[in-house]
């Protein structure tokens, strides 16, 4: 039997620092909107950075992926869709979908990864139970 | 000792998706990070899943888990002696 799917959405629009020369989202933003992403991911699911460090984990990106298909420009609305994918492995993984809202074109999909790191900078091995303990709460583990 | 060596070096293979390397390539005391097979550290975790979930193998303590990890002989000594299969 699976797990649930989680995913959360968020809305955004381009901001005019945002564009580059050729007036289009300039490819080093997007790592910004998937930090969007996760952040909305975080409060729906009470899943913070905050909480991973109030309990002894930093928890870094140490992969990610982007694929840029099409394009935004100044002013467009666009949504950031994140949704959780299970390992069994201790990380955090991440895939993400972001579409323009007047279109509903899909302008970028990524993934990110990251990894739990204790106090003294060691990479934790297996998943912390807070960790799994947050999985079953919503359903991820069963 | 040596079936248990010559398992856990296709299981790696497969469970890392190395692509270059024939199982029977990796030398059993090669480091596997670093300079040695150069896995890195999403690597150790994926490693850290198939002892559990193949051989019922715990690796918690990170400096425990970096002699562990070592080689394929150090991860061989572990299973076997937290086993006690040969």
């Amino acid at each position: 039997m699976s797990g649930k799917i989680l995913t959360a959405c968020t809305d955004i629009r381009v901001r005019f620092s945002e564009v580059d020369m050729m007036g289009v989202v300039w490819h080093g933003h997007y790592v910004k909107f998937f930090e969007d992403g996760r952040e909305a991911f975080a409060r729906k699911y009470q899943f913070s950075y905050l909480d991973a460090m109030n309990q002894g984990y930093s928890t870094p990106v140490v992969k990610m992926n982007i694929n840029y298909k099409k394009s935004l420009r100044y002013n467009e609305p666009a949504t950031i869709e994140t949704t959780f994918i299970d390992s069994e492995a201790a990380k955090i993984q991440y895939d993400y979908r972001i579409t323009a809202q007047k279109t509903g074109e899909l302008i970028t999909t990524g993934s990110t990864m990251q990894v739990f790191v204790d106090r003294r900078g060691d990479l934790v091995l297996s998943s912390p139970p807070s960790f799994i303990q947050w999985k079953k709460k919503w359903g991820v583990l069963v | 000792m040596k079936d248990l060596i010559v398992k856990l070096k296709k299981q790696i293979v497969a469970e890392l998706y190395l692509e270059d390397i024939a199982p029977d390539e990796i030398d059993t005391d090669l480091p596997l990070f670093g300079d040695g097979l150069g896995l890195d550290s999403i690597d150790a975790l994926s490693l850290v899943v198939l002892l559990e979930k193949e051989y019922g193998v715990q690796v918690v303590d990170p400096e425990e888990g970096k002699a562990i990890l070592y080689s394929i002989q150090t991860i061989a000594n572990h299973i076997q002696a937290q086993t006690g299969k040969p």
